[in-house]
């Protein structure tokens, strides 16, 4: 079932031990200024009150576009933000009022290269964060050596992080982020930037510590990876969430749809504003791909939709045509399409 | 506690000694001020006067490396990235910066090193110490007092964006007023006050009456005071930076 | 015509593109406290050494500082053609060169000189200056060949940025050898003789001696062979820098080797 955000369930779910991360009515709004001498601020409401939990040891996706608030949420529940109004909570600890305490019993892993001192080793890094982290010196060398074998960075742990290919950044910034054995992760994009191997090994490195007991909040704009790996998705688009629910019930939202991908060469503006005029069409979206258009046509018609939508399309190079069921990114473009 | 303070002294000297053009920079400025000092001083002067002179040039560095350092460690970490993890960290946030600010003060040792060098081998400084064992001990509480006073400094000016500049031009002043090369009885009786709040002042004196003679002792427990001092003042700025920073975020963290 | 005006305001855009002292965070700190502070550093370090009087260091410094300006700031302009890619578009324009480049190094005279005259009021304020009213007009003089002088050493050095990567250090290494070699703060007659023949090869050394002439008195016939000496210096390093950049220009268009210099 997926669930209404605006609903209110706070109260249910506050004195429930199996919920590790909860949020209720998040708003985060910025002031921002401009112009040195008469400054003129506008205020950009980031996140627009949003409500979701995690339960423990489950693997939560929140997957929304650039700019959608996604990484003010991260933000927010790793304390380095106070909520402009709203509640959040890790393990029943409140992140405004009990930053000290959350610190302790979260990891966070931020996308990029960045976030390490590079004119030093990895393990060097990995020492002193386990400093910082409160890692008791007694255990520490042990549980670096396990963290490295994790995340596959043994043997080249002494090598300057300046020498490292950013896959490996990444797989260190993980294994920073677990010196301390956090019961809660989150990860921002982790596999942004990374090559294709590098990020379905980071994607396997993820699930395995999911399946260990850890409670995960994954940010990601790459569908199929929220697909892949999360128990339930929230969708966010420009600080709301539209829904909430697994990969299989956003999918079900536009089941009954058919998916029709054209592929077109030099259809017009007008052309495509006449096949959202076709009956039985639910949306029309572009997108651009080198030199051809492809157009995915949502519709709660079967494969009958295509003669009508060829018609339309008729001064128009066509070339491929495929009539087919909808992918989590369908439903994605759709919530946030209609948002 | 203690662990995270050696930790990140230990982590941070490494980095900025693994940069040559830092420490390069840490070595030639002394060197360079010791020279104008041997020859303002002139050739024929007690032996002593230079190598006080030597000294001065040496802590003219340690304080540069500060002044600029800490207006420029929070930019840094912002820079690198690490200032949003450190921040999120279980541990006050002071006690991950001061390790920093005390890390640009101990790369002092380099131009210490490099200055003495520098004037025994081409000036025939004799290398005499009134007190060594004074002097071993004032050298680390004067780093440590004057990288307490690059804390003070990198938690007030962690407000303004341009903390590296303003640091920066604290250079000069801070040289004159904590009487490093310039013997505070050249200046204005009002600097005078203002010095005696400034643990360097008394760092150099330490640093001095080991070398010349005196009483040192004196000089280094106004130092370990103050030193404590600044770490009060410290705090406080940085809580209500780290207040500001999470209700804000203009001062962006990354 | 055209050559003048890209004289004025290629020389401008690119000194405020590149060097950005018009931001006031940035302009005011290196631009009045340093200078400042640094001659007032040694107007007392000299009364503690008895070396001179404050009117021979306040001179001096208010002439050093106008180094900065001259020589970070230009050849950081002209070398930053390189980093900003802007290079190869310049050499492929039909202006004159001799304009273009030296256009780059008015602002910084400009700069130089105001940094000087701020030196000298402030130093004659703070300290126990004396200046004689009738030497001011000369020592303006005295005040532009300085900086005109610095800017031509950044135009060299600059060519060389062109070639070098990481040119503003080397720029920046002058800055303390000048300090020690001018004349400003240490008396030259002090220095080893090969130390102080590398001094009279650079700026400021004889700008600083016609300086202190003028105000002590003397006139500016007196102290003119020093002022012409400064002068030349100045002129024969824009030629210098000039003919450095024409050979880096055609050596690139030999080589094909303009943006990977």
């Amino acid at each position: 079932m997926w669930a209404n955000p605006a609903l209110d369930y706070s109260a249910a779910v506050a004195a429930d031990p199996l919920v590790a991360v909860e949020v209720v009515g998040l708003k985060r709004s910025y002031r921002s200024g401009k112009g040195v001498f008469r400054r003129r601020s506008s205020e950009i409401e980031a996140l627009r009150g949003i409500t979701f939990s995690i339960q423990r040891g489950e693997l939560f996706g929140l997957l929304g576009p650039n700019g959608a608030g996604k990484t003010t949420t991260i933000k927010v529940l790793t304390t380095l933000l106070l909520p402009s109004a709203g509640t959040a909570r890790v393990l029943g600890l409140d992140v405004a009022r009990q930053p000290r305490e959350v610190r302790g019993v979260i990891g966070c892993v931020f996308g990029g290269d960045r976030g390490l001192y590079d004119r030093l080793s990895g393990l060097e890094n990995l020492r002193y964060f386990a400093d910082v982290y409160r890692v008791p010196a007694r255990g520490q060398r042990a549980r670096i050596d396990e963290l490295l074998e994790l995340v596959g960075l043994k043997g080249r742990e002494r090598g300057r992080v300046e020498t490292y290919s950013r896959g490996m950044r990444q797989r260190l910034h993980i294994a920073r982020g677990l010196l301390h054995d956090p019961p809660v992760l989150f990860l921002d994009e982790p596999t942004l930037g990374l090559d294709p191997v590098g990020a379905r090994e980071l994607r396997q490195t993820i699930a395995r510590l999911q399946q260990a007991g850890k409670t995960i909040l994954l940010t990601t704009h790459y569908m199929f990876e929220a697909d892949e790996l999360c128990h339930r998705i929230a969708v966010i688009s420009s600080g709301s969430i539209l829904a909430t629910g697994t990969p299989a019930d956003l999918k079900g939202r536009i089941a009954d749809r058919t998916i029709v991908e054209i592929e077109a060469f030099g259809a017009s503006d007008e052309m495509i504003e006449r096949l959202r005029s076709v009956a039985g069409v639910a949306s029309v979206s572009v997108e651009l791909r080198e030199q051809a258009q492809v157009i995915l046509v949502q519709s709660s018609r079967g494969p009958e939709l295509v003669q009508p939508l060829l018609r339309e399309l008729e001064d128009a190079r066509v070339g491929k045509v495929v009539s087919r069921q909808p992918t989590l990114e369908d439903a994605y473009v759709d919530l946030v399409g209609s948002a | 506690m203690i662990r995270v303070l050696a930790s990140g002294l230990r982590i941070h000297f490494l980095q900025l000694s693994r940069s040559a053009s830092d420490v390069l920079g840490i070595t030639v400025w002394p060197i360079l001020y010791a020279t104008i000092a041997y020859y303002m001083f002139g050739a024929e002067s007690d032996p002593r006067v230079l190598l006080t002179a030597s000294l001065g040039a040496t802590v003219m560095a340690i304080w540069s490396s500060v002044a600029f350092g800490s207006g420029g460690a929070i930019e840094l970490q912002r820079r690198l990235g690490t200032l949003e993890l450190l921040v999120a960290a279980p541990v006050p946030f002071g006690a991950v910066l001061a390790p920093i600010t005390i890390a640009t003060s101990a790369i002092g040792v380099y131009a210490l090193a490099a200055t003495l060098l520098w004037g025994r081998l081409l000036f025939g400084i004799p290398l005499h110490f009134e007190h060594p064992l004074m002097f071993a001990l004032s050298l680390p509480v004067a780093i440590v007092a004057i990288g307490m006073l690059g804390l003070v400094l990198a938690s007030t000016l962690i407000f303004y964006r341009a903390s590296l500049f303003l640091g920066a031009s604290f250079e000069y002043p801070g040289w004159l007023v904590m009487g490093l090369l310039v013997p505070l009885s050249v200046l204005p009786g009002w600097v005078a006050p203002i010095s005696w709040l400034l643990a360097p002042t008394w760092g150099m004196r330490a640093i001095r009456e080991s070398t010349i003679g005196g009483s040192p002792l004196r000089a280094i427990a106004m130092c370990l005071a103050l030193s404590a001092c600044y770490a009060v003042i410290a705090v406080a700025f940085l809580r209500a930076f780290e207040r500001l920073a999470r209700e804000r975020a203009t001062l962006a963290l990354t | 015509m055209n050559s003048l005006r890209v004289f004025f305001r290629g020389g401008l855009t690119s000194y405020r593109a590149l060097f950005g002292w018009l931001n006031p965070w940035l302009g005011v700190p290196m631009m009045a406290v340093t200078p400042l502070f640094q001659l007032l550093f040694f107007a007392y370090l000299g009364r503690a050494t008895g070396v001179a009087s404050d009117t021979y260091f306040v001179v001096g410094n208010s002439l050093l500082a106008a180094a900065l300006p001259g020589l970070v700031g230009v050849s950081g302009t002209v070398s930053g053609e390189r980093v900003t890619k802007t290079l190869g578009m310049l050499l492929s324009s039909p202006a004159n060169r001799l304009a273009l480049f030296l256009g780059r190094t008015l602002p910084a005279v400009v700069n130089g000189v105001a940094v000087s005259v701020f030196c000298l009021a402030s130093g004659t304020l703070l300290l126990d200056v004396r200046i004689a009213a009738s030497a001011v007009p000369a020592l303006m003089l005295v005040l532009v060949v300085c900086a005109f002088s610095c800017s031509a050493l950044g135009l060299c050095i600059g060519a060389f940025g062109l070639r070098v990567r990481d040119v503003s250090v080397l720029a920046w290494v002058f800055i303390p050898v000048l300090l020690l070699v001018s004349g400003a703060n240490v008396p030259v007659d002090r220095l080893p003789d090969w130390v102080r023949a590398i001094g009279s090869g650079l700026p400021l050394a004889h700008g600083i001696v016609a300086a202190r002439g003028l105000v002590a008195g003397r006139t500016l016939a007196d102290s003119g062979r020093a002022l012409v000496l400064e002068l030349m210096i100045g002129l024969a390093y824009t030629g210098a820098g000039i003919l450095l950049l024409r050979l880096f220009e055609f050596e690139s268009r030999r080589t094909a080797s303009l943006e990977t210099m």
